[in-house]
């Protein structure tokens, strides 16, 4: 009984953090787009309020469901990003395959924002959903391989042996181009600054065109938990988990995951949106070769 | 399971799937790149944000790409507005629709300073200018939505510009251009019927 209380207890405290994530995407995202810092913190609140209330505004030969399950299925898929890292000793789900988990996450949501795109049958909608499968191409091979070299360099898959790893030395710091393709694929998945064509203004709002009310809601927050979420899969992967001095492991990783996600929503504040055809030049000609040099540097580091 | 049934479950079938909801299925037409795609009308504007109020636009597109488009506009244009603040404002716009919602800030600003006829700040003019190419050359923006905006804004005497036909400027754009390519040109643009207008 205590224990199934405590993992309620561990559930809600992820759940919570992930929120507060969210919310530091947001404020930075408009602080960075050049908004005062006390009105972007206070949107996201009157934001919530709006939207409760706006009417739900529907199109012809909409296809509901698939539209829904889009829209509301970036939230959940944020919250088990949360789950699967390890903020404490170890992460909520017991899993050895963390790194594994975290990647099939991320590219359940090519599915989720495409059927955004597709369900409400517009153009714009589908113009959007198909700009971001040509974005995820761009994103997601880069993004697979730069999760290899810190299981590599552990020899796990594990977040929490990764996480236990880095004494001394954090991965960012002799994993650059693995760091930076990671928080490029993060953009990637929560549509964002200069990977956030398939939303962008450009095409009405793309996948979010048609969507009002408490589907528009959903869709925002999640997108900013998995900015918020992606961050923080970081931390364990990238910058040394929960170790540092004075604080508990917990609030180490808490700290640095709202540092990474602050950081990271402020410069896609301030960047502009890129265009597809480009986005795809950069993920292959230039990302993806360094990542693939990166983890070859890693194993020869390994081995040796 | 009789003859006679299937016929009857299959009768007015085509007739509803034609027009699903009401609309009718797209179609396809002429080829137009070796890729024959169904083609779709999608209206834009007269009322829409960041876009030159009163301009309708009808666009067919192939996949998303814009095939043929037709322009109208609705209510009168008449605004006595000094052509450079209308230069400014389509730089502002342009650069809010490509993501860039700090230079859209400061071009406003520089606009708000010449309608209020205060001391235009040239240096911040001058460095959104180059912000302004700077993402043509990271193909954030394609490259005449920069040059016209470099044109507009210059300080150097012009004959007056040609006019834009917005029919013209977007045929054969994607449709992500085709918002960029109207906030630029807006000072510009002109509707089919207008120039009918002119010319009688």
């Amino acid at each position: 009984m205590t224990e199934l209380l405590q993992g309620v207890l561990v559930a809600a405290g992820i759940a919570a953090a992930v929120l507060a994530l969210a919310w530091a995407s947001s404020a930075a995202l408009a602080v960075g787009a050049g908004r005062p810092a006390a009105t972007a913190l206070g949107d996201p609140l009157l934001e919530v309020c709006r939207l409760l209330r706006q009417r739900r505004r529907t199109t012809v030969s909409a296809d509901v469901a698939l539209w829904r399950l889009g829209g509301w299925g970036l939230l959940p898929v944020a919250l088990l990003l949360g789950a699967l890292v390890p903020w404490g000793e170890e992460s909520l789900v017991p899993t050895s395959l963390g790194v594994v988990w975290a990647n099939t996450l991320d590219v359940l949501v090519w599915a989720l924002v495409w059927l955004l795109g597709w369900g409400a049958n517009s153009v714009a909608g589908l113009v959007g959903g198909y700009r971001f499968l040509a974005l995820a191409l761009a994103y997601e091979l880069p993004l697979m391989f730069a999760l290899v070299a810190p299981a590599m360099a552990a020899s796990s898959l594990d977040l929490a042996v990764i996480a236990g790893s880095q004494e001394g030395l954090w991965y960012a710091v002799w994993m650059p181009a693995a760091f930076v393709a990671y928080l490029l694929g993060v953009l990637g998945f929560a549509v964002r600054g200069p990977l956030s064509a398939p939303a962008g203004q450009e095409t009405s709002g793309g996948v979010l065109a048609e969507l009002s009310g408490p589907d528009l809601l959903v869709v925002r927050l999640g997108r900013h938990a998995l900015l918020g979420a992606g961050a923080a899969v970081a931390v364990p992967l990238f910058l040394g988990g929960g170790s540092g001095p004075w604080l508990p492991d917990p609030m180490w990783v808490v700290v640095k995951a709202l540092v990474l996600t602050a950081s990271l929503a402020y410069l896609a504040g301030r960047l502009p949106v890129l265009r597809v055809p480009r986005l795809l030049e950069i993920g292959w000609v230039v990302v993806l070769p360094l990542v693939v040099l990166q983890d070859l540097v890693v194993a020869v580091v390994v081995v040796t | 399971m009789g003859h006679g049934e299937m016929g009857h479950g299959e009768m007015g079938h085509g007739d509803m799937e034609m027009a699903p909801g009401g609309i009718a299925l797209a179609e396809g037409a002429e080829d137009r790149d070796g890729l024959e795609m169904d083609v779709l009308t999608h209206p834009l504007g007269p009322l829409l944000d960041r876009w030159p109020g009163g301009l309708e636009l009808r666009l067919t597109l192939h996949g998303d790409v814009v095939g043929d488009a037709s322009a109208q506009r609705w209510g009168s244009q008449e605004r006595h507005r000094p052509f450079q603040v209308v230069a400014w404002d389509a730089v502002a716009t342009t650069l809010s629709l490509a993501g860039d919602e700090r230079g859209a800030r400061a071009a406003r600003g520089i606009r708000a300073a010449m309608i209020d006829e205060v001391e235009v700040p040239t240096r911040r003019a001058a460095k959104l200018r180059t912000r302004v190419a700077r993402l043509a050359a990271w193909s954030v923006v394609p490259d005449s939505v920069a040059t016209t905006l470099l044109d507009l804004t210059s300080d150097a005497d012009h004959a007056p510009r040609p006019t834009v036909r917005v029919g013209d400027l977007v045929r054969g754009h994607d449709l992500a251009d085709v918002r960029l390519l109207i906030a630029s040109h807006s000072p510009l643009l002109t509707t089919d019927e207008h120039e009918a207008a002119a010319r009688d």
